[in-house]
């Protein structure tokens, strides 16, 4: 069974054998989570959201169409974390938030290293949208054509934004050193 | 090619996606120019720092997790009968919402007592909130003129928190779209103008941006925008660009999807 690609073990997954969703489950759970965690710089909440995911991925099964697999669990992850970020935006002050957040988990113990924080500093002065062009296609190594397919869009103008998100980035990151 | 074109395809370089003569001519160039030679060897900093970064792996805690959870579905599979009981334990939220609305009858009722009182108080607070905005449109305008490229950044962003920005801001913001020498300044004001497109003269300001503009990708956020807020008027602008031989192809592809939605 470990043999059989994304595609066709999901597709036993949506026919109803539901064990196969631990294989994929072992395939991606690492990628989705760190995804997350440079997106919401939270592990708790990371771990919460990529339970999630797999959790909808199995509750949507028959909604899987024989695309690209790492595709669609991408798009289920991004709404997801979408959702959180709305709620988060809603439930309190946004500006007071965020820099709340930020200071708090500098202080955490997720990174020590020095040029670490200032990549999360840079990362975090971008908008939601570049943070995760950049993300993806640097991070994640996502090529710019399954980008376009997660976030329906064409593989031109994903290259341009990801060029342009990480030109920002090196910005942000210079101007903290 | 020109420093401003090297620039735009350094990450394709670094990344070894161009053709050998691309790179070779990159190469040669940066051999001979400090400041794209500089630009290089920034990039390359970022994404060493990016690569340096350790994977973070989850707590044991997400697999075990997940197991309970895939063996509940799988039970939930089996089991048809599961989908009543939770029908019967929706039923018992029943009482507590009723008790819950009996105290926020009592409580409303109390508040609209007290309302009359903070009539005054409420009438105060709105003369501060107002005080309040114009002080943070004040200080945008001041930021937008300074220096630094990501100061105005920063201050285009501001701009985009106004619920209803004064014509000042809006007038400020459309200079920076226009005329700032930063790329991402420009894109930035673009994309805080398209969140207030049904002021007219913002809508103007688009189309002669699209008009002006010479970089592929302020050209695609331009074209993107133009077609989500309909304005027909950018048509002659959009055709201009597919029948001008120096728009690169991606340019054109999004003129060519974006025209038909607008014809």
């Amino acid at each position: 069974m470990k043999n059989l690609s994304d595609e066709e073990l999901m597709i036993l997954v949506s026919n109803g054998n539901l064990d196969m969703m631990s294989i994929l489950f072992e395939r991606y759970h690492i990628r989705i989570f760190n995804f997350i965690v440079k997106m919401t710089r939270d592990k708790e909440v990371s771990q919460d959201i990529t339970q999630e995911v797999f959790y909808k991925a199995i509750k949507y099964r028959t909604s899987y169409k024989n695309g690209k697999f790492s595709s669609w669990i991408y798009t289920i992850a991004r709404n997801i974390f979408s959702d959180h970020y709305q709620r988060q935006k809603s439930s309190a002050q946004r500006l007071d938030d965020i820099t709340y957040k930020t200071e708090s988990q500098t202080e955490d113990n997720i990174d020590k290293i020095e040029t670490n924080e200032q990549l999360h500093k840079a990362l975090n002065q971008l908008s939601k949208s570049d943070r995760e062009l950049v993300v993806m296609s640097r991070y994640q190594g996502i090529k710019y054509q399954e980008i376009a397919e997660i976030t329906n869009s064409t593989t031109g103008a994903v290259k341009t934004k990801v060029h342009r998100a990480i030109h920002k980035l090196k910005d942000h990151y210079l101007q903290n050193i | 090619m020109n420093c401003k074109q090297i620039e735009d395809q350094l990450i394709e370089y670094i990344d070894g996606n161009l053709d050998d003569k691309t790179s070779q001519l990159i190469e040669s160039h940066i051999s001979r120019c400090e400041n794209c030679k500089k630009a290089l060897m920034e990039l390359q900093e970022v994404f060493t720092a990016i690569k340096n970064e350790p994977q973070q792996l989850p707590d044991e805690s997400l697999k075990l997790d997940f197991e309970t959870m895939l063996q509940k579905e799988k039970e939930l599979q089996d089991d048809s009968k599961v989908v009543s009981l939770s029908r019967v334990s929706r039923n018992t939220w029943k009482t507590p919402l009723q008790i819950a609305a009996t105290i926020a009858l009592m409580f409303s009722a109390y508040y609209f007592g007290t309302l009359q009182n903070n009539e005054s108080l409420s009438q105060e607070m709105a003369v501060l909130r107002k005080e309040k905005t114009q002080m943070k449109e004040a200080m945008t305008i001041s930021l937008i003129e300074n220096e630094s490229a990501s100061k105005r950044l920063q201050a285009v962003n501001y701009a985009e928190e106004f619920e209803k920005p004064g014509n000042e801001i809006l007038k400020a913001l459309i200079t920076k779209m226009h005329y700032d020498d930063h790329i991402n300044v420009r894109l930035a004001a673009a994309e805080a103008l398209a969140k207030f497109s049904d002021n007219e003269m913002v809508r103007k300001a688009l189309i002669d941006a699209l008009d002006m503009e010479l970089d592929p990708s302020m050209q695609i956020e331009l074209i993107q925008i133009l077609v989500s807020i309909e304005e027909k008027r950018a048509v002659p602008s959009m055709e201009k660009l597919l029948q001008n031989e120096e728009t690169p192809n991606y340019v054109r592809d999004q003129v060519k999807i974006g025209l038909p939605n607008l014809i």
